[in-house]
């Protein structure tokens, strides 16, 4: 179609707007209400146009263009009218920009500068929404962290809209009518879900502002720095606004591939840690169990010192490394070569949280372990998203965001298989409660009655095997042992048959458990089954914002990086190459083999490197036992956390703000982070720290700054070849994984039974919170004002036969240990399940667990 | 309290309606017939009947000027206050209301006779300015036909 708009022609296909159109011609028309990621509203009549041969002007973003339409954006009826709307607006619009946050980003502000009138024609009093007589501002707060100024609220319903049509929630509404018309929450449900920091973002005016950042600095005054969130594994693209070494706020940096422009609220406001007080500011050497300041030089002597004598006395092997999906990319690649070139050992890893780490020794599972297969932006075009093992809410909120949008827009279908009920069920199709350990026997199940019912599309001599394999998983069995209704996985099985574009996603419980490979194995059977040009596909979520980073860089005892294996000769040649040291071919130790090896005698020295395996290594009496034992540990964070306080030399490292780098995101997307200021008190970069420790250790690390490893590993790394630094940011590409697909078969998968355990009733499941993730979101004032203290939650039938109320401070008890933690009552959880947070300090939740167990068990007491 | 009855047909409309919204304002209706107001308590009400979040209740009733959240007196004045009826004087006969019975907009006569309110558009330009007492309209108004509106129902009271 054609249309001419302010006498340029522009093509456009039909269904567009000419609100769109004018943007694809480079025309700016003002709007309010519009926004490019809400649904069209049509309530700020800003956006108004003249369209020939139509006697009133035209709303832009809600009309659509017909052929041979002739649009004027500036006519003198136009700007006529686009002055008398800002007229309008300004009769109660108070005039209090010098003390408003949004001040110099203010929509309004900017639209009346550039199409207002300097006359103002209404003498009024301007209506106020009167919180408190005796305050001059009438803010109100309708959340933790949101704040309410309807005095200088525009009613666009941007946040609305946002609230209620992309997030899913309703804590927010329009109240009264006309000119009484205002925006709240009820009292008694303030706006506090996980994603309301959006709405501060999309304000066009002053109306909403955040606590955390109000009156605290004009944005003018600020830089706005370019950064990826360190959280997730969602990757979200932000902004961070520094001044004076200090982060001000967090705002999103839109990228449509990912994020499309909202970021969830541990991104936007959980970045205080970086600035908290209880930064390590030096280094510190232990001396007499106290640790005591010491200057860089100090500290790596004793370090290259100590390990120097360990690798002399005993060999390379008995010292190892633990880097960190938390961290960047060259932080990794640096750890990493170190280890395997100046120290001289693959005893390098970074899975302290997992029992069960893979991927394992058999180099050709290695495939299914890479993450996604399909990019986010893959959702949208599928028509079943069936979700197992993954609190998509809680892991990965972007993520569940896209997932609510492709189910709205394109009615995608949405199957949850969980242990626990989520969030998404209010658009999910159906929902499956399983019994946390039973996921095997559940894919079973489904595969047993699609070859049953003759579902499948595949030739009948390709599946004899599964069928036998499979055959003994009869509806009533798999019913006993998942939970599940009999009937609810014969209708899914159905269900699932007759789609044909299905993607899996499978999250954080799937990552942890004991039969991860049987598990993604069985989906992989049921991919395959399903088969014949229906176009199934596995994703597997990995939980922290660099993940696949720390696994795609080599941060694992038997593969170097670009999973090359460490025994694989040309592999190991072509690193010596590079790197002009010989390397050692035998597959190092992955973490929990460290911990055996370290109380066998046969390791003495550890290096970790932004891990807390304290906190986070799933057996917290055998982890700290073993570390214990180390004759000597190294420890580099940024806070002394529970490991540090155990380390010989604790070195102070550099968070995400302070340094240069890469993260590479779930779905393999590399993304580049920018310094904001330079690391803190005396600490450095951890690339830095290592390359320092090398050279003074007498190699020769020559790296000026880190985009020359990024250039290092693009150049050495396979699956990042290709990649330069100064493009990263422009092509977003994922990295193609191509070179590894191999032909996947139907592989044998049974399920492991657990053993019931009548004095250890309830299976424990652990997870993050809404309002926090990880370990660092809860140094930070921010995010603790929204919610300061984790509970442990119970199934309110249970904590009814144990005479439990909400909020009772209870005791958690297994083999291993003893937690106290307070009760929520929740009925999302399942009968005999309890949930733990692993993001607080004081809930030390690895105390209940044994490395051993396939999964983990405890009773309840009362405190 | 919403009364059992009431409750009933609430539940029966939520099968009416493609979407369970719409049937808010009905619901709202009925429990403004049944006790002449609906309170903060029986909009949770409808809102737990009808399976919605309580928000979307408080934004239909409070968008609806015909919905008063506290206890109306016998008799509830709607005088509206929209464009034509401004014009031709409605806001004298607000004054002059409130003069009149003694009380503000948004009260009631302390012998619970009396609710004054301003509403918006009624859809009776034509006989501007007018209101609405309960069901009914009064149309073309002027104050001495205020006064003999209010002696008639005074009347009807005795």
């Amino acid at each position: 179609m054609k249309i001419t708009i302010d006498n340029k022609e522009v093509e456009v296909d039909p269904g567009t707007t000419i609100l769109e159109t004018a943007k694809k011609a480079g025309i700016e028309i003002p709007t309010f209400c519009w926004h490019e990621k809400l649904d069209v509203y049509g309530g700020c009549r800003l956006c108004l146009v003249e369209v020939d041969d139509l006697p009133k002007l035209q709303l832009a973003c809600a009309t659509y263009v017909c052929d041979g339409m002739r649009v004027k954006t500036n006519s003198p009826k136009v700007i006529k009218a686009r002055k008398g709307n800002l007229e309008f607006l300004l009769i109660n619009h108070p005039l209090d920009c010098p003390t408003c946050d949004k001040a110099g980003e203010c929509e309004l502000q900017d639209y009346v500068f550039k199409y207002g009138s300097d006359k103002k024609r209404f003498k009024e009093k301007k209506r106020r929404f009167i919180v408190d007589r005796s305050q001059t501002f009438d803010d109100l707060k309708i959340g933790p962290q949101i704040i309410r100024n309807q005095n200088r609220c525009i009613i666009c319903a941007r946040c609305i809209r946002f609230i209620k049509d992309i997030a899913g929630e309703d804590e927010l509404g329009d109240f009264n009518k006309g000119y009484r018309s205002e925006i709240n929450s009820l009292p008694e449900i303030p706006i506090a879900n996980q994603y309301a920091g959006n709405v501060v973002e999309l304000c066009p005016v002053g109306a909403l502002t955040s606590k955390a950042f109000r009156y605290k600095i004009r944005v003018w005054l600020t830089k706005k720095i370019e950064s990826v969130c360190p959280f997730c594994g969602d990757g979200c693209n932000l902004f961070l606004w520094v001044k004076d070494n200090r982060i001000y706020r967090v705002t999103s940096r839109r990228n449509d591939k990912i994020d499309e422009g909202f970021l969830c609220d541990r991104g936007r406001f959980g970045y205080d840690f970086v600035n908290h007080p209880d930064r390590l500011k030096t280094p510190l050497l232990k001396e007499n169990n106290d640790f005591i300041p010491v200057s860089w030089e100090e500290a790596f002597e004793t370090i290259a010192k100590r390990f120097e004598k360990i690798k002399k006395d005993y060999g390379p092997d008995f010292l190892a490394g633990v880097g960190s999906p938390k961290l960047a990319n060259e932080d990794n690649y640096i750890f990493q070569k170190f280890f395997r070139t100046v120290i001289g050992t693959n005893n390098i890893d970074h899975r302290v949280n997992i029992k069960n780490p893979l991927p394992g020794s058999d180099f050709k599972d290695y495939k299914n372990f890479f993450g996604m297969s399909d990019s986010i932006e893959d959702l949208e075009n599928s028509d079943l998203i069936f979700i197992l093992g993954c609190d998509m809410n809680l892991e990965h909120p972007i993520i569940a965001l896209r997932i609510r949008k492709t189910q709205r827009k394109n009615g995608t279908f949405v199957i949850l298989a969980n242990p626990k009920r989520t969030k998404l069920k209010n658009i999910a199709t159906y929902e499956l409660l399983y019994k946390y350990g039973t996921e095997v026997a559940f894919l079973n199940g489904i595969l047993n009655q699609i070859i049953d019912e003759k579902l499948y599309r595949i030739e009948e001599n390709k599946i004899r095997e599964l069928k036998d394999w499979v055959k003994e998983y009869d509806l009533d069995k798999v019913s006993d042992i998942t939970g599940v209704p009999a009937e609810k996985i014969k209708t899914v099985a159905k269900f699932i048959s007759q789609k044909e574009r299905v993607i899996f996603l499978l999250g954080r419980e799937i990552i942890l458990h004991h039969q991860t490979q049987d598990v993604v194995d069985s989906v992989n059977n049921l991919i395959l089954l399903l088969g014949n040009g229906r176009k199934g596909s596995l994703n597997l979520l990995w939980e922290y914002n660099n993940s696949c980073g720390a696994l795609d860089i080599g941060i694992l005892p038997d593969r170097l990086p670009g999973y090359l294996p460490v025994n694989d000769l040309e592999s190991k040649k072509r690193f010596e190459n590079f790197w002009k040291e010989k390397l050692s071919e035998k597959p190092g130790k992955s973490f929990n083999k460290m911990l055996e090896a370290i109380l066998q005698g046969s390791l003495k020295a550890m290096y970790i490197m932004g891990s807390d395996p304290v906190r986070e290594f799933p057996d917290r009496n055998f982890g700290l036992k073993a570390l214990k034992k180390l004759d000597f540990l190294v420890v580099q964070d940024i806070f002394l956390t529970e490991t540090a306080k155990i380390a010989d030399v604790v070195l102070p490292g550099a968070s995400f703000a302070e340094k240069d780098g890469t993260f590479t995101n779930c779905e393999r997307r590399v993304q580049k982070l920018k310094r904001g200021f330079k690391p803190l008190y005396d600490s450095k970069a951890d690339w830095e720290i290592i390359c320092e420790l090398a050279n003074y250790w007498g190699s020769d690390f020559d790296y000026p700054q880190a985009k020359d490893i990024t250039s290092e590993i693009a150049e050495v790394v396979p699956i990042y070849s290709g990649f330069k630094c100064e493009q990263i940011d422009e092509n977003r590409k994922r990295l193609d994984l191509s070179f590894e697909k191999e032909k996947v078969r139907f592989k044998r998968a049974d399920y492991k039974k657990i053993p019931d355990d009548k004095e250890y009733p309830f299976v424990l499941i652990t997870g993050n919170t809404y309002y926090h993730f990880g370990t660092l979101t809860q140094k930070g004032e921010n995010l603790n004002s929204i919610v300061s203290e984790g509970f442990c939650e119970i199934n309110p039938e249970d904590a009814k036969n144990l005479d439990i109320f909400d909020g009772d401070l209870i005791k958690l008890e297994s083999l291993s240990g003893k937690i106290e933690i307070k009760a929520k009552l929740k009925g999302n959880i399942q009968k005999g399940t309890v949930f733990v947070p692993i993001n607080f300090e004081k809930i030390r939740y690895n105390l209940l667990m044994d490395k051993d167990k396939l999964v983990d068990r405890v009773r309840i007491r009362k405190s | 309290m919403i009364s059992k009855k009431i409750k009933g047909r609430i539940v029966e409309l939520k099968e009416k309606f493609p979407q369970r919204k719409s049937a808010i304002l009905p619901a709202l209706h009925l429990v403004l017939k049944e006790k002449n107001y609906v309170e903060k308590e029986s909009l949770k009400e409808i809102a737990g009947l009808l399976e919605l979040p309580p928000i979307e209740v408080f934004e239909t009733a409070s968008f609806y000027t015909m919905f008063p959240q506290k206890k109306v007196g016998k008799y509830h004045i709607q005088v509206c206050t929209n464009l034509s009826c401004s014009l031709l004087g409605a806001e004298e006969l607000v004054k002059y209301l409130e003069e009149k019975l003694k009380i503000k907009v948004g009260e009631t006569t302390p012998n619970g006779m009396f609710t004054l309110s301003t509403v918006e558009c009624l859809g009776s330009c034509g006989t501007a300015p007018m209101m609405q007492i309960n069901e009914d309209y009064y149309e073309n108004l002027t104050k001495e036909k205020v006064d003999r509106i209010l002696d008639d129902l005074l009347k009807k009271q005795i």
